[in-house]
């Protein structure tokens, strides 16, 4: 996508004097639905839609699998030595003996040929791959909220793999924040089978249940992303495709109801001053926990009519 | 599976070394370095002849080399565009950890190279060099500490890129850091990353006082996150120094 001088000018001085091209002031979110369980054949699914703008879909599929690290203890180090396993700060075990006893979840983002034609092929692959890698980061690790050792079937080689698919269907700027917002949604929503394990004569064997009951342990405390775009000397949340395009540099900060700084990124090809920086990472902890409840009383919503059997209404 | 190479065994194991005393940075750290001291800096430029520049940095057992080449005309998909492009690859060499490699870029390398890329572009002039490449290819030698690498793999790339003559407004610099529990070191090791609950991984232009990149993994306070940030700060203006030497005594 390109933009011209004389719009860039426009944006960034609008900006820069607090006001935006669709009436929002800096720190406006546009509005959003969630919508949970419409996809029956996933464990938990969640679209995110922002008004007229982007759409994110998020499956959620479990599976059984085993435990990463059980032929290889050392792999967690050397393949993702950025993605904390859950141990890590448990001062109880060092973090090669709780290696053994978590599950994992698996995160991909896949931009849908729709929405693809508006961005560069090589850019969505990029961005692809950027997200993913984010959100594994992310929710792997005590940060992430989950509750990885609850997810573990038989401590030293078997646990639940929970696969993560994120569908971009349509680009509308802020995706990285639409992301976040469906996969909260799909992991709240997510019901495993029940495995009951049992024991006979030293060796382990477990059973599944057809039933998909249990919860997932710690889903409220998954974190939010809020996205900061730096245009000229001010920064936005909830950027159109076009402000985007006028943003050298973004910083998305990752929060937890807490409160609580789970995880910060820079993007974007431009720089920032330190104290920039700093006041950004503030504003989007303020925001971010705000966004956080608001969410959390969408999703309490949504369980509500899960529980009195309304039906999802499908895709609107 | 690419043919023209000797396959080893299709499945390997590394063995299992004997259980290490546990590491407890907060108290004292494996290298008696204190929490806020960088591992001890060696770079040199001009170590890869028939690149147009390049530089090697060695930080404790970290090694890493990045040969630029360029700038060159772009392919001519985007030879429109009138400012030039960076690209950036980043790649650990199959012996570089405790596991073995494959030869094709993973999806962490991937990751890495776009991170290269973001923490490099805002100091480069890219508006001198319309219709052309510029490319920086690092190699990972040894990794110890994965984030420490990515850190010593962008004040290297930075340095290549002076060493060709590229036009820079700045030399980036970068370090990482880590949480151990309300503690904050500076350049943990492999070792140490085991244990840590967060880490931080901060690039800087000195002399302009600009973030260029910047990654934060682990939950904390939003205090000792800017606690963090600034520490890394500090450290990228001493690791400055260094590299500003090396140039100089080309």
């Amino acid at each position: 996508m390109l933009i011209g001088a004389s719009e860039r000018d426009f944006i960034t001085k609008g900006v820069e004097s607090g006001i935006r091209a669709d009436g929002r002031g800096p720190l406006d979110f546009r509005q959003f639905f969630l919508e949970t369980g419409m996809i029956t054949q996933a464990s938990g699914s969640c679209r995110a839609t922002i008004d007229f703008g982007t759409d994110v879909l998020a499956g959620v599929k479990v599976q059984v699998g085993d435990i990463e690290g059980r032929v290889d203890s050392d792999e967690a180090q050397a393949d993702g030595a950025m993605v904390e396993d859950a141990g890590a700060g448990d001062d109880a075990e060092t973090g090669a003996q709780s290696r053994g006893n978590v599950g994992r979840v698996v995160c991909t983002v896949e931009c849908s040929p729709a929405a693809k034609s508006v961005l560069d092929a090589r850019e969505v692959d990029d961005m692809c791959n950027e997200y993913s890698q984010i959100l594994t980061r992310t929710l792997n690790g005590p940060h992430g909220g989950l509750d990885l050792q609850k997810l573990c079937i038989i401590p030293g080689s078997t646990c639940w793999v929970v696969n993560v698919d994120v569908l971009i269907l349509d680009y509308g700027g802020n995706v990285l924040d639409t992301i976040f917002m469906a996969v909260r949604g799909a992991l709240h929503n997510t019901r495993l089978p029940k495995a009951t394990v049992e024991q006979t004569d030293g060796h382990f064997e477990f059973d599944i249940s057809d039933d998909e009951t249990e919860i997932l342990a710690g889903r409220e405390s998954v974190p939010v992303a809020m996205t900061l775009s730096k245009i000229g000397t001010s920064r936005i949340v909830d950027s159109t495709p076009l402000e985007a395009l006028c943003s050298a540099a973004q910083v998305t900060v990752f929060v937890n109801r807490a409160g609580n700084v789970c995880g910060l990124q820079k993007s974007g090809k431009g720089s920032l001053e330190p104290s920039i920086l700093i006041d950004m990472i503030e504003t989007g902890v303020k925001l971010g926990t705000e966004l956080a409840e608001k969410l959390d009383a969408v999703l309490d919503r949504e369980e509500r009519d899960r529980l009195s059997h309304i039906e999802p209404t499908g895709f609107r | 599976m690419d043919r023209k190479r000797i396959a080893g065994p299709e499945k390997s194991v590394v063995p299992l070394p004997a259980p290490a005393p546990p590491v407890n940075p907060q108290t004292a750290r494996p290298d008696k370095r204190r929490r806020d001291q960088i591992r001890s800096l060696y770079t040199k430029t001009g170590s890869v002849t028939q690149a147009n520049g390049s530089a090697y940095v060695e930080a404790g057992n970290i090694k890493v080399l990045c040969a630029v080449y360029g700038p060159r005309q772009s392919s001519s998909k985007n030879s429109s565009s009138n400012t030039g492009t960076l690209q950036c690859d980043f790649k650990y060499a199959p012996f570089s950890g405790g596991k073995r490699r494959g030869y094709a870029k993973d999806d962490q390398e991937k990751e890495f190279s776009l991170v290269l890329e973001q923490a490099l572009t805002p100091a480069v002039r890219l508006e001198q060099y319309p219709k052309s490449t510029i490319q920086a290819f690092v190699l990972v030698l040894e990794n110890d500490g994965s984030l420490a690498s990515l850190a010593a793999a962008i004040s290297c790339a930075a340095l290549a890129l002076a060493n060709a003559g590229i036009e820079m407004n700045d030399l980036v610099t970068a370090c990482a850091a880590g949480y151990f529990g309300s503690a904050v070191c500076l350049d943990p090791t492999l070792d140490e990353e085991a244990v840590q609950s967060g880490a931080v991984l901060l690039s800087y232009m000195p002399v302009l006082n600009e973030v260029t990149h910047l990654i934060q993994t682990g939950e904390i306070a939003p205090a000792q996150c800017v606690q963090a940030v600034e520490l890394c700060i500090g450290a990228c203006s001493q690791i400055h120094t260094v590299t500003q030497e090396a140039l100089l005594a080309e």
